[in-house]
């Protein structure tokens, strides 16, 4: 029996261990290392999503520049320059990132009563749905951003994404409209609603250009005419923690120099000028590190740039277009389509320079350029530009019969003044502004409509320098400028008319299948030009 | 069981002798003569008795006519009746029924007979005095069915163990470490993915593996059921001597082992140079990366005699060139001015010669190891103790990695008289591991600071260690590079550190009471606390990595992690009837494992040098928490008839606390069979010993890590700044919670045959095992469109399927010259049988683009990257440039061609000999490793940038042109002739798939030579024994499909300790070790 009365005490001094240990707690479902959804705040939502919006664009952009030559397209053929993988971080940033907080954040808001912050999103995701409509095609929005209530979200087809997203216009202007207080960060128009319902009414503009419907383009007139009414996002020079710098100043002005390298169509369509004469924007647009282009005007480099070594074998079709290889002065940059090894060129290659990126300004120094250099970074991301719709008025004007001839130089004008903006950097000359106008207008006096088109579109595209969309979209919309330099490849094969579904939607989703190439156009361009 | 117990109570009773007439004494020796230490002498009909000491001598009382029973484990039990001779000698024959007795689940030993499932063991002598101190390392080839991949080459790096192949993707496939009974971490807390690092060790390296007595390893469901979840991996069990005070000691005897050794490590995977070709592209000279330039000589086509930049045309100098520094003084970080400080001059040149700067850069390491063992018992067996003293200093081949452990560790076992026993192990552990950091690489520069990533790939003019590596103002980097975008390897070494300083308390008390001969209850707890702390710095003016690496960083972060084990049982051993008999347990147990990381990273460096974060313009918090438990409650009832059939059926059912209160418990069965017919039937002239047939099925579960079921939202209190403000975000989690989650559940079937065959000479133990895991616990990557990015969920089933076979043959048991060859085979396969509907592909480990994906219908195990462009009949596509045409969708369904490998071997089989003449015995383990892809950017790098002798003169003729095997885009045969760089850096560089070579590899692992010096030799000395040993550890390998220039060591694990397979980033060079050990025994 004394045995047993011990062996009592010591299950049950065990048993109180057992229990006083914490280790039988059942109920640790609670994530410790965030915040619960009910702890969070409209105005700390409306913070990322405006933030998420910029590097949509910018990140839906950059694709658009480079196949429409405005940057370098660092791919060989056009079936592998943009994999589904590659679509991953824009698709899951429109709708995991922003469209999901912006759902969530309208929840809120519409306790709080908050309509500017409605509104605001609702600008937002129209332009983020009519933008993935027209690189895509057909995408979820009625199944969309249900969660758990539906894993395989079906698509809509473009054309009701497109009627959709000018309906939420419409009640952003609306909820514009009511009065409502702005948040503290309005990063876009600093709490004017006046100039938020000139955006959404612009790209309301932009749609119904897409979608050919030059009336409605016309009924609308509050939309985006000066340069002070651009729908842009502003970016700082803090390097790190966080980095506010521009996307493209990021990746370029380092420490170990460029990654990027820019488009030797644009260097030239900006050297060429009009009349004989250099475009000045180009100091603005472009940095040199360098005076001179090895083997182009320097002396012969094969180290830095072999294709510019005699003897280099260059393709005749590269030959007959004219410009091959590299510009001289210093406008060292590649040709479409080139994706040899990288040479030891990083500070020597051409930048992008201050406009749009935040870079360094041009004066002819001819100094590499490394992190914190130039403007730091401070730079914008255009979403929608006054001269953008004034090239877009010229357009409809050419459809509907008109005279293009005011819009394009309008545009042309307002593009100049706004590179011209550019706090950092020497104030343009008028005089150098009319001077272009006027040689531009005298040989677009002397083309025909087709001459006058591919002027028309050059200066559209140069517009779009940090953008893309809109280039992308002028591309297949109209087919011009017809006279972008070819690529590297004779046959770089199907150019995307519309882009692969991005993986994440495609390979995770049971109701959408992968195109099988890159032909189908998205609705609106179903009568589309061809172009390669 | 039974005979445990016998013994067990034989040991206690050994000194109360009866009254004697005389004293009988002799020596107890097996079949070959060979004396049987321990071996049990009792006098039949009373309960006296003694043991054989260590020479097989044993002298007991007893009088005429008495019965001397004599027994040993594994034999068969002699009689002898007392006669009028006072010596007794006595040989015992090996038993027919091998009565080998077995730790299994929760330290329940079992006759191995007795085991329906596959048990692998590894006593002592496998595993101490080893050259490593890394108790997985030691155990690759010793059992079947284990795969121990390093990490890499550095000492003190992680280590992944998979026992029988994947079984899952989402969660840990690595094993249950169970050390004296108590759950043991066995976590790799890595500084940083591999991208940015990865260094960190395996906490298994907190083991001295000196201290160990045995390590069984239970690999199947069926033999891990009891140990629940956690055991669904395999378990390794392992028994420290603390805990194992109490078998396997003589009585009363105190005994003192030192084993101590000194090894050298050196780098084994030197690749062959070629010294024909220096620097440059399409021979002529460059400062670049890759290795295609003028020749060494001066004339012939290639010559540097026709090269301005080399010919003195520039230089001033014919066959020297401007050197690096003055030629990049426009974009590298090095003023004009400062030149003089590094002893260079604006006339500076630079000889076009070849040098090898490989052997500078690292070092023979040596690694001591010393390990100290006290032992003894008490006369009368009830008190017996171990202490134990372990130190490691092991200093790797590549500079600045060391690590250091010191162990001391307390065993003590008490009976008391009122049935109660106690016993306990405490474990103190400090492991000081530091290294460089090595972060992966594609064959250009690493995202993060690397050691290795620029060194293999030098340019043959450069010498590494000649090259000043700092700028003498501001210490930055600076080396050969225009741009200066290479960080300079020495200024990585010299700047940058990982370090990880881990203190470690585990141990465990049991108490358990008797309640008679067969029936006891026991109460076991265990606890594992373990302190990491880490440090990760890089001074300001590196070059490589994100703006805040190259400003400089200091990162300082603890890891706690807790285990908490409560176990208690009842155990119960009743024979039934004369043929049947009955063991059982049952219990209940209670885990709890509680993680805390704690930090802060700084960046922004201010003065140069100084490591605190007062020194440093931001900081950032780093910290993650996790709490889980996991209670439980088991049984296991075993019924054996008359040793000829055993039947074991058992149960358990746990409750998790990370999931939703009805998703929270799985109760999961096995049940298994063993029938060994040479019990029954007679074989006649077969020479068969002993037969065994056991099938099994076993069921486990997995439950989730972390908070599946939780919704976040994620605050950023630093997203972006305007004026000077910090902005503050919202945004939405990406993961979905579910609390629909459930734990996923594993079944196996296991079949098995064991044989002794031929007088025992030839063992063989044979296992198939299929296993489904079905309502996987995945990370579903989820379309975006639905507002997540993934959730937890329950889809899916993957099969594994596999063979384990462990041959021993005893080709000679003589007297002196003995010799055996054991064998081991295993070969295991994992197959993705379903993902859902809704998801086609899931990488789970690499990058998105090219890694390990699971895709329905191929092997788990399959890797995915960018392939060639095929055409419809599948030849490959060339393009206008001569080169590839490269597919990037790497998504299978798009695009067959993207899977480009799978990492799991075809098999792997282990060789071992053990030749022992006398005193002397060889040995050696030789490991051939068949099959399995790995994507190695190592040998695609020094291919692809001309490095290797297979690069030039006759395996290769650079100065040819090349023409690639394929199509061009009009499928006309390609006619596009090109160069030496663009047929090897333009085409292998540019497709995953042709950077990805078959594994397969020949290896010697282990060769040793050990001395024991003859007893008579130690009379008069204070030693009871001393052996001395040479050994060498991976002295020879080859991977005979891959450049044999590379001299390529495939094993790495070049995503980390996971579940990738099959990858290397140039983060894991591999090392081969040779030394000396010696072992006193006093």
């Amino acid at each position: 029996m004394k045995n047993f009365r011990k062996l009592s005490i010591i299950t049950l001094t065990s048993v109180l261990f057992f229990t006083s240990c914490e280790t039988l707690d059942l109920d640790l479902t609670s994530n410790p290392n965030a915040l619960g959804p009910d702890q969070a705040s409209a105005d700390l939502f409306i913070n990322a999503i405006q933030e998420d919006f910029a590097y949509f664009v910018d990140g839906l952009g950059d694709p658009g520049l480079r196949l429409t030559r405005q940057l370098h397209g660092f791919f060989r053929d056009y079936d592998n320059a943009y994999t589904p993988i590659s679509w991953d971080g824009v698709w899951s940033n429109a709708y995991q990132g922003i469209m999901e907080d912006i759902r969530l954040m309208n929840i809120l808001a519409d306790e709080a009563g908050l309509t500017y912050y409605t509104a605001m999103s609702q600008v937002f995701q129209a332009y983020i749905y009519i933008s993935l409509v027209d690189y895509f095609g057909d995408i979820p929005y009625t199944e969309a951003l249900q969660g758990s209530e539906n894993l395989n979200p079906s698509s809509d087809g473009g054309a009701s994404v497109y009627q959709a997203a000018l309906g939420m216009l419409d009640q952003a202007i609306a909820n514009f409209n009511a009065g409502g207080v702005p948040p503290t960060y309005d990063m876009y128009y600093q709490g004017d609603a006046s100039k938020w319902i000139k955006a959404a009414n612009s790209i309301k503009k932009r749609a119904y250009l897409n979608l050919g419907d030059y009336t409605s383009y016309s009924s609308i007139t509050n939309y985006i005419t000066s340069n002070s009414d651009d729908f842009e996002f502003q970016w700082g020079t803090n390097t790190s923690n966080p980095d506010t710098r521009s996307p493209i100043y990021r990746s370029n002005y380092t420490l170990n120099g460029a990654s990027d390298f820019q488009s030797n169509w644009l260097m030239n369509r900006l050297m060429v000028g009009r009349n004989g004469v250099r475009d000045a924007r180009i100091n603005y647009l472009i940095y040199r590190q360098e005076s001179q282009t090895p083997g182009i005007d320097g002396p012969v480099d094969e180290t830095l740039l072999q294709c510019a070594v005699p003897g280099y074998f260059i393709e005749p079709h590269r030959v007959a277009y004219g410009i091959y290889c590299g510009l001289p002065e210093g406008y060292w940059g590649r040709d479409h389509g080139d994706d040899s090894g990288i040479n030891p060129d990083q500070s020597r290659r051409a930048l992008p320079g201050i406009f749009p990126a935040g870079g360094t300004y041009d004066e002819g120094e001819f100094v590499p350029q490394y992190l914190e250099d130039g403007s730091g970074g401070a730079g914008i991301t255009p979403v929608v530009a006054a001269s953008w719709m004034s090239f877009m008025d010229a357009e409809v004007a050419v459809m509907t019969g008109g005279d293009p001839t005011a819009g394009t130089l309008a545009g042309i004008e307002l593009f100049f003044n706004k590179v011209d903006d550019i706090v950092d950097a020497p104030v343009m000359p008028q005089s150098a502004i009319d001077e272009y106008i006027s040689n531009f207008a005298a040989d677009w006096t002397a083309a025909s409509l087709d001459g006058k088109l591919e002027m028309w579109a050059e200066e559209f595209m140069i517009s779009q320098a940090g953008a893309g969309i809109d280039a992308y979209n002028l591309y297949r919309r109209t087919g011009y400028p017809k006279n972008l330099q070819p690529t590297i490849e004779l046959n770089p094969g199907q150019f995307p008319l519309s882009m692969y579904y991005p993986s994440s939607h495609a390979g995770r989703n049971s109701n959408v299948n992968q195109k099988t190439d890159l032909a189908t156009r998205v609705f609106w361009n179903s009568n589309g030009p061809a172009v390669d | 069981m039974k005979s445990l117990f016998r013994l067990l109570v034989i040991s206690m009773l050994v000194l109360q002798t009866s009254l004697a007439q005389e004293t009988i004494s002799g020596v107890v020796s097996d079949n070959d003569g060979l004396p049987l230490p321990g071996a049990t002498v009792l006098i039949q009909g009373t309960t006296t008795g003694v043991t054989t000491d260590f020479d097989g001598n044993f002298s007991i009382n007893a009088s005429e006519g008495q019965i001397l029973e004599f027994s040993f484990v594994g034999y068969e039990t002699a009689v002898v009746t007392v006669g009028s001779s006072n010596v007794i000698n006595i040989s015992l024959s090996l038993g027919t029924q091998l009565e080998e007795v077995i730790v299994t689940s929760l330290g329940i030993t079992r006759e191995k007979r007795a085991l329906g499932y596959a048990v692998s063991e590894v006593d002592n002598s496998q595993v101490e005095s080893r050259a490593t101190g890394d108790v997985a390392r030691i155990l690759s080839g010793k059992a079947s069915g284990v795969q121990v991949t390093d990490q890499g080459g550095l000492s003190g790096s992680g280590t992944n163990v998979i026992i029988r192949g994947l079984s899952t993707f989402s969660a840990s496939n690595q094993p249950l470490f169970v050390v004296d009974g108590v759950p043991f971490s066995s976590d790799t807390n890595a500084m940083g993915g591999f991208t940015s690092g990865n260094n960190g060790s395996s906490r298994f390296l907190d083991l001295d593996p000196n201290n160990i007595e045995s390590v069984n390893v239970l690999k199947g469901l069926a033999a891990a059921t009891l140990y629940g979840s956690q055991g669904r991996n395999g378990v390794i069990l392992i028994t420290t001597k603390s805990g194992t005070t109490a078998s396997g000691m003589k009585a009363s005897k105190n005994e003192i082992t030192v084993n101590t050794s000194y090894f050298s490590s050196e780098l084994a995977m030197k690749p062959d140079y070629q010294n024909q070709y220096g620097g440059g592209f399409d021979q002529s000279f460059g400062w670049f990366f890759s290795n295609w330039g003028p020749s060494f000589d001066r004339e012939g086509p290639a010559g540097w005699g026709r090269q301005p930049t080399l010919n003195g045309t520039l230089s001033g100098q014919p066959g020297y060139v401007i050197h690096p520094y003055v030629n990049n003084l426009s974009s590298n970080a090095l003023p004009k001015n400062l030149l003089p400080l590094i002893g260079l001059s604006m006339d500076s040149v630079y000889e076009w010669a070849p040098r090898d700067s490989i052997d500078e850069l690292f070092r023979t390491g040596s690694i001591f190891n010393t390990n100290v063992n006290f032992r003894g018992q008490s006369s009368d067996g009830k008190l017996s103790y171990n202490v134990n003293y372990g130190n490691l200093d092991d200093e790797g081949f590549t500079p600045n990695n060391n690590l250091r452990r010191s162990s001391i560790s307390f065993g003590g076992r008490m009976a008391l008289s009122n049935r109660f026993t106690v016993n306990g192990t405490i474990n103190y552990s400090q492991t000081r591991f530091k290294a460089p950091p090595i972060a992966s690489s594609y064959g250009g520069t690493a995202a993060a600071n690397s050691l290795y990533d620029v060194v293999f790939f030098t340019p043959r003019q450069l010498s590494i260690t000649e090259l000043p590596y700092a700028n003498p103002i501001t210490q930055a980097s600076i080396y050969y590079y225009n741009s200066n975008a290479i960080q300079h390897p020495l200024w990585t070494l010299n700047n940058a550190e990982d370090k990880q300083n881990t203190q470690r308390i585990y141990g465990g008390t049991s108490l358990q009471y008797d309640f008679n001969d067969n029936l006891n209850i026991q109460y076991r707890y265990g606890y594992d606390v373990y302190s990491e702390d880490n440090v990760s710095y890089s001074n300001k003016g590196g070059q490589t990595g994100s703006n805040e690496d190259k400003s400089g960083f200091y990162e300082k972060w603890n890891n706690t992690n807790t285990i908490f084990n409560h176990q208690i049982t009842l155990n119960g051993d009743f024979d039934l009837d004369e043929l049947w008999g009955v063991n059982f347990n049952i219990g209940a147990t209670s885990n709890s494992v509680e993680y805390d990381r704690n930090g802060v990273r700084s960046t922004g460096q201010n003065v140069y040098g100084i490591f605190r974060h007062f020194n440093f313009n931001q900081q950032e918090e780093i910290e993650t928490y996790s709490k889980r438990n996991v209670t439980g409650i088991f049984g296991q009832a075993s019924f054996d008839y008359d040793n000829f059939l055993y039947v074991t059926f058992s149960a358990r059912q746990d409750w998790v606390s990370n999931l939703s209160e009805e998703n929270r418990t799985i109760a999961y069965p096995s049940a298994s069979i063993a029938i060994v017919p040479t019990s029954i039937f007679d074989f006649g002239e077969l020479p068969i010993d002993f037969l065994k047939l056991r099938v099994a099925y076993g069921t486990s579960a997995t439950f989730p890590f972390g908070y599946p079921i939780a919704a976040t939202l994620a605050l950023d209190t630093k997203d972006f700044k305007i004026g000077g403000t910090n902005i503050i975000t919202n945004s939405s989690g990406s993961q979905l919670g579910n609390v629909g989650l459930k734990p996923e559940l594993l079944a196996e079937v296991e079949f098995g045959l064991e044989a002794n065959l031929f007088d025992n000479r030839l063992n063989a133990e044979i296992s198939y095992y299929d296993r489904k895991t079905t309502d996987l616990i995945i990370t579903r990557p989820l379309d975006p469109a639905t507002g997540y990015s993934s959730t937890r969920t329950n889809i899916g089933e993957i099969s594994s399927k596999g063979w384990e076979v462990d041959l021993s043959a005893d080709w000679l048991r003589g007297e002196k010259f003995n010799w055996n060859t054991s064998v081991n085979y295993m070969s295991t396969q994992s197959i993705v049988e379903d993902l859902g509907d809704d998801t086609d592909q899931i990488v789970y480990a690499g990058f998105t683009n090219l890694g390990n994906a699971a895709i329905p219908g191929l092997p788990l195990t399959s890797i995915i990257g960018s392939s060639v462009s095929r055409d419809a009949q599948g030849n490959p596509i060339v393009e206008g440039n001569g080169t590839y045409a490269t597919n990037y969708d790497t998504e299978y369904k798009n695009n067959p061609y993207s899977l480009i490998g799978d990492a799991n071997p075809d098999f792997i089989a282990n060789l071992s000999n053990t030749i022992t003449y006398g005193n002397l015995s060889l040995s050696f383990l030789f490991n051939a490793t068949i099959g399995g892809d790995m994507y190695s950017p190592f040998n695609s790098t020094l291919l692809s940038r001309g490095l290797t002798t297979d690069t030039a003169g006759p395996n290769f003729n650079r100065e040819l042109a090349f023409l690639l095997p394929g199509v061009l885009p009009d499928s006309t045969p390609n006619n596009k002739m090109i160069n030496n760089s663009t047929f090897t850096f333009s085409t292998i560089f540019y497709a995953s798939e042709l950077e990805t070579w078959d594994a397969s590899v020949l290896r010697l692992s282990e060769l040793s030579l050990t001395y024991d010096i003859p007893q008579k030799w130690l009379e008069s000395t204070p030693f009871g024994a001393i052996s001395v040993s040479a050994q060498g550890f991976n002295l020879w390998y080859d991977a005979y499909n891959t450049p044999p220039g590379s001299n390529f060591d495939p094993n790495i694990a070049g995503t980390g300790v996971g579940n990738g397979s099959g990858f290397e980033f140039f983060n894991g060079v591999s090392s081969k070790r040779y030394g000396v050990s010696l072992k006193l025994t006093f």
